[in-house]
């Protein structure tokens, strides 16, 4: 016997078995029995586009899971193992499955495009899920969520810090901003607020919020907690859910209505979508980011001058956005408000094309080759629009197009909506 | 002869009760996540359920030739079993309208079976030479070279009946047929030789497997496409 084929620790068998058992749902048996394995899936895929590597084609990475469930839960596969092309975990086959389940934004574009309605990202998670347990997970993102999971636990010890980061922050609007009024307050025990929001580590997801909430006069508060769950990344919801829950609590002892998340894509999945069935239904209505500013222009309690942004302009929908949340017409409804020239790119909506950065690989430095190598497709997609500036939603998109730019010199900029809002924002002086 | 229609619809309704079974016992996907934008109505859904498994669009989108492939095989096959309710019953009432003699008719069924037959066999040998290469050959399994070699062998037996054997006694088909369906033992078999009889035998085997292998999608996919697309309560915003 080879070492590849080395056997793992029957321990090991047992967990991963226990998980994979737990994992089988409805949408998983729909996957791993109706499946014609036509591969629609695989022409949909940027990467596979790209690539042309089997491990990068969904409808490959399915079956390699596959095979682990006709060894374990088919008679058939269990007798004649050979028949049916059924595996047994061993150290070889997990790794395989590892690299197959990395190497994958997780954007769904190939469940838009089966034609059986299946929804291989569930697949995909368990595989992520069942190779964590055998420690193949990405070192970095495991690291990550571990590190994050510890924060959560002791909040506290790191609260001092962020309230003089915030401190500066402020600063920063008063001086720069002339909006000498304009404050932030930090959610805490006492303090009472109709919203929280949820940003992401870094000044860059706070200051321009903090300029158009102040326009539109809103009662907020900031969370102290940061919208990414690194654990969500590696299919682990059982480390997933207790960052969730402290955010609930937060937006609970403040009492808000209704809590905003930055432009974070699986941010806002988790808490628009998975949370209330986490957790039941939660008092308070999930926002992001980008249908409050939508709302704010609409009803008129924010005024933008599109004149600030007279070169060609346009939006990258993020997978959870809008494939996983729904959310289309806010963006652009935005972006011909506050530009001149808005366009679209082709294909869009559900059809648009991942940038390459998603499911957590832009935080993988293993993965940079793969993440420029697969932006390919997205590189094409803006030079043909003649974009001067693309706008989106999330922050992982948002890294992974910048590395695009530079590394196919497509010279554009990239930005947030909320930039794009915070920029033609017109301050009213009082 | 007798017996073995009988074990393969047996064979096939366990298998169907047992696919369900197994489906509406395992638990609900927890989120049931969407590909938006959702479809919020039953009505809607229903209608866009029909274009889908109509025509195919999806893969339209993504893969031409997959496409060509993948709808002739279906429509070949979709012809073909309607040709075949010939040896249950005749169409008179068609004929009588489109004014077919018995003549005209047999030449019109010669040439939409004929043309029916070389539908399916041209997209069995595409799709098969497609997924004998490439990415295509790392993720099949024999599962899915035996689905398209039994379309084959029922394509080139019954191609071959239709070529060289010059006269079918179609009554005899029907009486037989009647006496399986309506649960007797059959009077009189039809004399085709050795090649009909594994034509047949071949097609009984292929029901039987339906709700065992990934054929099952025929039936699987109305039930599928609900997961992703069927979004009937808004989420609260």
């Amino acid at each position: 016997m080879t070492a590849s084929e080395e056997k793992i620790s029957p321990q090991l068998e047992e967990q991963l078995l226990e998980v994979f058992e737990k994992k089988l749902n409805d949408a998983m048996h729909y996957c791993i029995e109706s499946c014609a394995r036509g591969g629609s899936c695989n022409a949909a895929c940027h990467m596979y586009n790209v690539t042309k590597d089997a491990k990068h084609a969904p409808a490959y990475k399915m079956e390699l899971l596959r095979r682990f469930y006709r060894y374990y839960f088919t008679r058939l596969g269990k007798t004649l193992p050979w028949l049916t092309n059924a595996k047994r975990f061993s150290q070889d086959s997990l790794e395989k499955l590892a690299e197959a389940a990395y190497e994958c934004t997780g954007c769904r574009r190939c469940a838009v495009f089966c034609p059986l309605g299946l929804d291989p990202s569930w697949m995909f998670s368990t595989a992520r899920h069942l190779t964590s347990l055998a420690e193949l997970a990405p070192e970095d993102i495991d690291m990550v969520a571990e590190t994050q999971a510890m924060k959560g636990e002791t909040i506290e010890e790191y609260k001092g810090t962020f309230l003089r980061q915030i401190a500066r922050l402020e600063q920063q609007i008063h001086e720069n901003l002339g909006m000498e009024t304009a404050s932030i307050k930090v959610a805490d025990e006492g303090s009472k607020a109709d919203i929280l929001y949820l940003p992401i580590a870094g000044a860059h997801t706070i200051l321009p919020v903090a300029k158009v909430f102040e326009a539109a006069g809103l009662n907020w508060n900031l969370s102290k907690f940061d919208a990414a769950n690194y654990a969500y990344f590696l299919g682990d919801i059982s480390r997933a859910k207790p960052l969730v829950e402290e955010i609930i609590e937060e937006a609970k002892t403040i009492g808000a209505k209704t809590l905003i998340v930055t432009e974070c894509g699986h941010a806002f999945r988790i808490m628009r979508h998975l949370a209330s069935f986490w957790f039941g239904e939660l008092p308070f209505k999930v926002k992001s980011i980008v249908e409050v500013l939508h709302e704010l222009i609409d009803e008129g309690k924010i005024e933008v001058n599109p004149d600030i942004h007279p070169e060609r302009l346009t939006y990258h929908d993020p997978c959870n956005l809008g494939r996983n949340g729904g959310v289309y017409e806010a963006p652009r409804q935005i972006l011909n408000h506050s530009s001149q020239e808005f366009v679209e790119l082709s294909p869009n909506r559900e059809e648009n094309w991942c940038c390459g950065g998603g499911g957590g690989l832009v935080a993988i430095e293993d993965y940079d080759e793969l993440r420029m190598e697969t932006g390919k497709k997205k590189a094409q997609q803006i030079k043909d629009s003649k974009a001067k500036i693309v706008v989106t939603a999330c922050e992982n998109c948002k890294a992974q197009l910048e590395d695009i730019n530079d590394h196919y010199k497509l010279d554009i900029e990239v930005k947030g909506v909320m930039d794009i809002v915070a920029d033609a924002l017109i301050v009213k002086k009082s | 002869m007798g017996i073995l229609p009988y074990a393969a619809i047996t064979f096939f309704v366990i298998g169907v009760i047992y696919r369900i079974f197994i489906w509406v016992r395992s638990p609900p996907a927890a989120n049931k996540f969407t590909v938006f934008p959702g479809i919020s109505s039953n009505g809607k859904y229903a209608i866009d359920l029909t274009k889908e498994i109509t025509f195919f669009p999806r893969i339209f989108k993504v893969d031409k030739k997959l496409w060509i492939g993948a709808w002739l095989l279906h429509y070949g096959l979709l012809m073909t079993l309607v040709g075949h309710t010939r040896l249950l019953f005749e169409w008179q009432l068609l004929w009588d309208l489109l004014g077919f003699n018995d003549d005209t008719r047999d030449t019109v069924a010669m040439i939409s079976g004929s043309l029916a037959g070389i539908i399916v066999l041209s997209a069995v040998f595409y799709l098969l030479g497609r997924r004998l290469s490439g990415t295509m050959a790392k993720m099949s399994n024999l599962e899915d070279y035996f689905v398209l070699a039994l379309f084959l062998a029922i394509g080139l037996t019954g191609m071959y009946m239709r070529l060289f054997v010059d006269h079918i006694e179609l009554q005899d088909f029907r009486d037989y047929l009647f006496d399986i369906l309506t649960l007797q033992s059959p009077s009189v078999y039809p004399d085709v030789g050795p090649i009909f009889l594994i034509h047949l035998l071949l097609v009984l085997l292929a029901v039987a497997i339906i709700p065992y292998t990934k054929l099952f999608h025929l039936g699987g996919v109305f039930v599928t496409m609900r997961l992703s697309k069927l979004h009937l309560k808004e989420s609260k915003v």
